[in-house]
């Protein structure tokens, strides 16, 4: 697929940076002690502390891997 | 027997479970493996796609993580028997599990796919490329979020799995 790399593409770049903006801040404020924002690892902890859970949830995280830096 | 500690902050009748501290030394190794990860995500905005060396370097960074977050996670429990048990871990809310935080993070997961989804449905258009072809494009995105993929392997490996109760 070809793309250009242009100012046009700002939106969805902002988009993006602040979706990961998103994540970053809600994991930082899990990790706070006073805070019951819960974490990446309290939520993997709580939904996927079963074998088969977690390892469907290796199997999408390979795929991501595959799909997003070596595809 | 309470296997956590009660966090001051909580209200009355709410424990926070919690792992020991980290150590000086464990938290040089933290330091250490973000500051790799960092470099190897570097590297990584490098590779060209639909190369063997950006599918070896991919996998091979993503296996070297969790491999290290098993150990990571064996070692805790090693050094920390007080909090073992089904959903123990330093960052569990134990019984007061925060619904409004699940309800955040599942909600940001859902407008990036929406707005993912669209990027495929849609024909390329400058507001909804899909996330692939941003990162491919803006490296500096590509090593970001490689950093975020390795973080994610990181947590799903060092995460105890739920133990029987005997």
């Amino acid at each position: 697929m070809a793309v250009i790399i242009g100012s046009d593409k700002v939106i969805g770049l902002t988009f993006w940076c602040c979706v990961l903006l998103a994540f970053t801040v809600i994991e930082v404020i899990g990790h706070v002690p006073a805070s019951r924002m819960p974490s990446l690892g309290a939520l993997v902890t709580r939904y996927f502390s079963h074998p088969i859970g977690r390892a469907f949830a290796l199997v999408v995280w390979l795929y991501a891997g595959y799909h997003l830096f070596s595809h | 027997m309470d296997i956590g500690d009660r966090d001051a902050s909580s209200p009355p009748g709410r424990t926070r479970r919690r792992g020991r501290p980290l150590g000086v030394g464990e938290l040089i190794a933290v330091a250490l493996l973000v500051t790799a990860a960092v470099v190897v995500a570097g590297f990584a905005s490098g590779w060209k796609e639909y190369t063997w060396g950006a599918r070896i370097g991919t996998f091979g960074s993503g296996l070297i993580v969790f491999g290290l977050g098993v150990a990571w996670q064996h070692r805790r429990e090693r050094t920390s028997p007080s909090v073992q048990g089904p959903g123990a871990g330093p960052e569990t809310g134990g019984g007061s599990f925060d619904r409004r935080g699940v309800a955040i993070w599942v909600g940001i997961l859902v407008v990036a796919a929406a707005w993912d989804v669209c990027g495929l449905l849609t024909p390329p258009d400058k507001n909804h490329l899909t996330l692939s072809a941003l990162e491919l494009a803006y490296r500096p995105l590509h090593s970001l979020m490689f950093v975020y993929w390795l973080f994610a392997g990181w947590v799903l490996a060092s995460t105890p799995l739920r133990r029987r109760r005997s």
